[in-house]
């Protein structure tokens, strides 16, 4: 580290610019915006100041509340399959090497996808009329109007089409983080006659566990983000089957526009990402590689 | 590691479920995909076939639709823009700043990381409102470079914590050495850090290059009908007449396949990439 500090912030200079003009002051005109009535159906009342009446509306909102329970469900369901999954596969992957060249970078397909385009496979492939999947299932007599059709259904297919999604990613870095382990402790147990189950059980899974800890953070952060996916698989519905809070907050401002009373839904959704990302960064520095050295 | 070590039928009974468990999971996360792709070469009637037809005549009739008949090829010139654009923004923010946090004691160095965090963390529609209005005041809406910046203002954070990664692998010695023989901190910073960060500048553009090549709902709500991307154009087709599946299939051909080779190229590095630095 070099000790010349004015030197150091000519080299900032670009990035605090761009943060101030493009980041803070555009948050501080929404923080604003979302203490004042802006909704395009009554331009009679348009601006007038009402403190902090949009976030308890908010907050009291039973839309905006069913919208954030669809997303912890949403959570609940899809992560801990992504994590078995992805866990199962690494570990299936470190028996069998040689598959690893050829799988990965098949497995790695969904992620790389646009997540609109993942969304258009799903919604392509699970028609009824002339869907892969959709065909397949309706002539098992399953879901005959598609599974996208039904409110429950919907909702485990959105957490479905993420596991498709995002299992790889897991096991991506499972995999990395296997095959970065000392050998030392696998090779005294292999010596000592253990077998797979134990070595995996008292040697992987402890060491992996880091690992684990950070890829479910990012796993849980990016799901709390899902909006393309959704947006054009079912675009909320059927009813409000599949409105994630993102997909409410889109609509309040721009298909209600309903603006002052929007910004206030984002603000408060800004605060829980803020938070996520607070016990985030708390625990990766605790269980994960430091992040900074 | 650990080689499969039954032996006997059963041993080798239960490696070869699992090869096959592997395989059936890849082919899971495949064939879905190249359904999508087969529909962009197929035409209507075999689209709209209740026997999924898996020999079919290929046509380009899709892509001609969307691409010359279609506005997609003005859509496909903005992501390109779009894209580069915000990629080389995001360099020439970026790469200073993240030499600075590497080699300088500088505040704020503490905070970097949740930063990044937050801003990769927010949900889109947060960073996207706030733009919304701001852009709306300054005329931006509509526009290319509207885009651009929002796509910069999302992906900055990334690659400076990336590319500040990447220049903490590059021994300190090095460039302490060529300052006291003399050298400035720019040439330091031109002559031996940017050319040895090479393969990490070309796996955070390769990041950094997909995710505003990806991104729907900034380019949807910034671009709006002016400047709409590849991804943005897509709710176009879904009208209320119906739904055009072998243009979508056609699009989705065109947004997927430049990145997934690019990807490719880079698997090493993903990892890495998409998860700051804490797997490497």
């Amino acid at each position: 580290m070099r000790k010349t500090a004015w030197g150091g912030y000519a080299w900032l200079g670009p990035m605090f610019l761009f943060l101030l003009a493009f980041e803070l002051w555009p948050f501080l005109v929404m923080f604003d915006q979302s203490l004042h009535f802006l909704n395009y159906t009554q331009p009679a009342k348009n601006g007038q100041f009402i403190g902090f009446d949009n976030y308890r509306k908010a907050v009291f909102d039973d839309n905006f509340f069913h919208s954030i329970r669809i997303t912890l469900l949403f959570l609940v369901v899809a992560l801990p399959l992504e994590f078995l999954l992805g866990l199962a596969v690494a570990v299936l992957l470190s028996y069998h090497l040689w598959l690893k060249r050829f799988v990965l970078p098949l497995l790695l397909i969904p992620m790389i996808l646009a997540p609109i385009v993942v969304g258009l496979t799903a919604r392509l492939n699970l028609n009824p009329d002339f869907g892969l999947i959709g065909i397949f299932l309706r002539d098992i007599g399953i879901a005959t109007d598609g599974l996208l059709s039904s409110g429950t259904s919907a909702f485990f297919t959105i957490a479905a089409v993420d596991v498709w999604q995002w299992t790889p990613f897991l096991t991506m870095i499972f995999i990395a983080a296997i095959l970065g382990m000392p050998r030392e402790p696998f090779e005294a147990a292999e010596v000592e006659g253990a077998n797979r189950w134990h070595i995996f059980r008292r040697i992987t899974l402890p060491l992996l566990r880091p690992i684990i800890i950070v890829g479910l953070l990012l796993r849980l952060t990016d799901a709390f983000k899902t909006f393309d996916q959704v947006f054009i698989m079912t675009g909320g519905g059927p009813g409000a089957s599949t409105e994630l809070a993102t997909i409410f907050a889109y609509k309040v401002n721009f298909a209600s526009w309903n603006l002052g009373y929007g910004s206030a839904v984002v603000g408060l959704l800004f605060f829980i990402s803020f938070i996520l990302t607070f016990v985030l960064l708390k625990l990766m520095t605790r269980f994960g590689r430091r992040p900074l050295t | 590691m650990i080689s499969a070590r039954g032996s006997g039928w059963r041993g080798r009974l239960i490696h070869v479920l699992e090869i096959a468990f592997i395989v059936a999971i890849t082919a899971a996360s495949l064939v879905p995909f190249l359904w999508l792709v087969m529909t962009a070469f197929k035409d209507r009637t075999d689209i709209l076939s209740a026997i999924p037809r898996l020999l079919f005549t290929p046509t380009f009739s899709n892509f001609y639709e969307a691409f010359v008949v279609g506005e997609f090829d003005i859509y496909l010139k903005n992501s390109l823009m779009v894209a580069t654009g915000s990629v080389m923004l995001c360099l020439i923010i970026g790469l200073p700043a993240a030499y600075a946090f590497s080699r300088f004691r500088v505040f704020g160095e503490k905070h970097l990381f949740f930063y990044v965090l937050s801003t990769r963390m927010a949900p889109g529609i947060a960073l996207v409102l706030p733009l919304y209005i701001f852009f709306q005041s300054l005329g931006l809406l509509g526009t290319v470079w509207g885009v651009m910046i929002a796509h910069t203002a999302f992906n900055l954070a990334l690659v400076i914590y990336l590319m500040r990664n990447f220049f903490e692998d590059i021994p300190r010695d090095l460039d302490e050495a060529a300052l006291t023989e003399g050298a400035t901190e720019w040439q330091v910073f031109s002559r031996i850090i940017l050319p040895l960060a090479r393969p990490g500048i070309v796996v955070t553009v390769v990041i950094a290059f997909l995710f505003s090549w990806n991104e729907f709902l900034f380019a949807l709500m910034i671009g709006g009908s002016g400047a709409s991307t590849l991804p943005a154009g897509f709710p176009g087709l879904v009208t209320p007449l119906g739904t055009y599946w072998g243009q979508l299939a056609a699009v989705s051909v065109v947004v997927s396949i430049p990145v997934l080779i690019m990807v490719w190229f880079i698997q090493r590095g993903l990892t890495r990439g998409l998860t700051f630095g804490a797997v490497k």
